[in-house]
């Protein structure tokens, strides 16, 4: 595990709400980022978690811009690492809100890429889970979530999403449930999703 | 290690070496290690910035000196307030057209800073998958090329080599994690600076430094580079924790107190930020 602060396998109690958190600093060792980076390019990370403003149909994300780049309707704060995810197997994703405003035919902006050459991507939003089709290199349903039809969800979606792929999302195993239960900080974290 | 112990006052710290036009790539990361005594002054004596290089996880630095006005071109591959949103200053010049912007992504921007720490003119640029974006809007700092070795189209990135680095150079009491951590960008910083290093650390830190022969201030010796230091922490003006002794090494919890690292709660009640960037300066 590496996280922003470069440190291998970091040991922290409780979880910071960052992966910039200074705290990450303890563990087995700190690499420069270059360092970091190279390791990165070649493959030698599994699964990476990240976020962007917009994901479209291909699989590319956004973390830069949204509108014209010159004159943008909104500025991010820019790619980041996301140019790197191409050499990452699994690509984690999150969104707060699942739209067209943020699920896009196509993105204003490339950041990185994260379906092609057999890699795996999963989003997972308020309303079900997406994945990439191994075949066509396209981002696919996956999962609903309970009590979400894919009327619910194919219509907020900026792009066409096929129903073959859709099953329930399965509820969080015992094991599951119980570590999420072991973060003492719960109330931290709800506090920020909140703002 | 005799150039270290010199001692300037803030003022005439930044008036002698961050001269107007210059370039400058700050120090840190995120909120951390970032030199914000340094950016404070360089906005009190309103000295205009041809090139600001923030951190790869730019922030409040950043910000402030953009929405000071200071800032003509900005090298970046991310610049935001990371738990706290987006950087606002930052933001509304960038989508008023009112700055440059040369956007990096981080394996860019970070070959760049070890190329620039190299001597070398460029770094090459290993991206599988799809050429982002910032490949094509950035001519300035990427450029394809044939490598002479392989044949093979490559893209390169310019060399980060800034006329003046402002770092913060934290240490814990066994100058180990928070050490590593300024390695991590203050390392490469020092080295590819051109003319001068500064720091913000306090005298104390001379005494470690001496102690520990630390290898990143060998190599900036080496170049004759010279290490200013100045007490800072008696200032105590920042609430937002971007100076060592208020770092604790982990962002606050209370919602109160994060809003007013960022300034989001003063952005709430003036809608710009400006009383609180001006508040802080």
């Amino acid at each position: 595990m590496i996280g922003a602060t470069g440190t291998r396998d970091p040991s922290v109690q409780p979880v910071p709400n960052s992966g910039g958190d200074q705290a990450f600093l303890r563990g087995r060792v700190t690499r420069d980022r270059a360092t970091g980076v190279a390791d990165q390019l070649r493959g030698f990370v599994d699964v990476i978690f990240l976020g962007a403003l917009q994901l479209d149909a291909h699989g590319r994300c956004n973390l830069a811009v949204v509108g014209d780049y010159t004159r943008p309707r909104l500025r991010g704060p820019g790619s980041i690492g996301l140019s790197m995810v191409a050499s990452v197997k699994l690509t984690i994703m999150f969104f707060e809100r699942h739209d067209a405003r943020v699920l896009v035919p196509q993105v204003d902006f490339v950041s990185g890429m994260t379906v092609g050459d057999g890699r795996e991507l999963l989003v997972v939003t308020p309303l079900g889970v997406l994945g990439a089709a191994p075949a066509t290199d396209k981002v696919v349903l996956q999962s609903l979530h309970p009590g979400v039809s894919f009327a619910d969800i194919a219509i907020r979606a900026g792009f066409a999403l096929e129903q073959r792929f859709a099953v329930e999302t399965p509820p969080p195993s015992t094991v599951e449930l119980a570590a999420l239960r072991r973060l003492a900080d719960g109330q931290q974290r709800a506090s920020l999703v909140t703002g | 290690m005799g150039k270290i112990a010199r001692q300037f006052t803030l003022e005439d710290l930044i008036a002698a070496h961050v001269l107007p036009g210059t370039s400058v790539d700050l120090g840190g990361l995120h909120f951390h290690n970032t030199p914000m005594a340094l950016v404070r002054e360089i906005i009190r004596q309103k000295i205009g910035l041809s090139l600001l290089i923030p951190p790869l996880g730019g922030s409040i630095n950043a910000d402030q000196l953009i929405g000071a006005g200071l800032v003509e071109a900005l090298r970046f591959a991310y610049v935001g307030g990371e738990i706290f949103g987006l950087a606002g200053r930052f933001r509304a010049a960038a989508e008023a057209g009112t700055i440059c912007l040369r956007d990096c992504e981080e394996a860019g921007f970070t070959l760049a800073l070890r190329a620039g720490a190299a001597a070398l003119p460029r770094g090459f640029l290993p991206i599988a998958g799809d050429i982002p974006t910032a490949l094509s809007v950035n001519p300035l700092d990427y450029q394809t090329i044939i490598d002479p070795f392989s044949g093979a189209p490559t893209v390169v990135v310019r060399a980060i080599t800034p006329a003046v680095a402002p770092i913060c150079q934290p240490m814990s009491l066994t100058l180990t994690a928070c050490w590593r951590a300024a390695l991590t960008r203050g390392h490469p910083t020092v080295v590819k600076a051109t003319t001068t290093r500064i720091s913000t650390r306090i005298a104390l830190l001379h005494a470690r430094l001496t102690a520990s022969k630390n290898i990143a201030w060998r190599s900036s010796r080496d170049r004759h580079h010279e290490l200013f230091v100045r007490r800072i922490d008696g200032r105590g003006d920042c609430p937002c924790a971007t100076r060592w002794r208020c770092g604790r090494y982990r962002y606050p919890r209370d919602p109160a107190e994060r809003g007013l690292w960022f300034g989001t709660a003063e952005r709430k009640t003036t809608g710009d930020g400006n009383d609180w960037c001006h508040r802080y300066t």
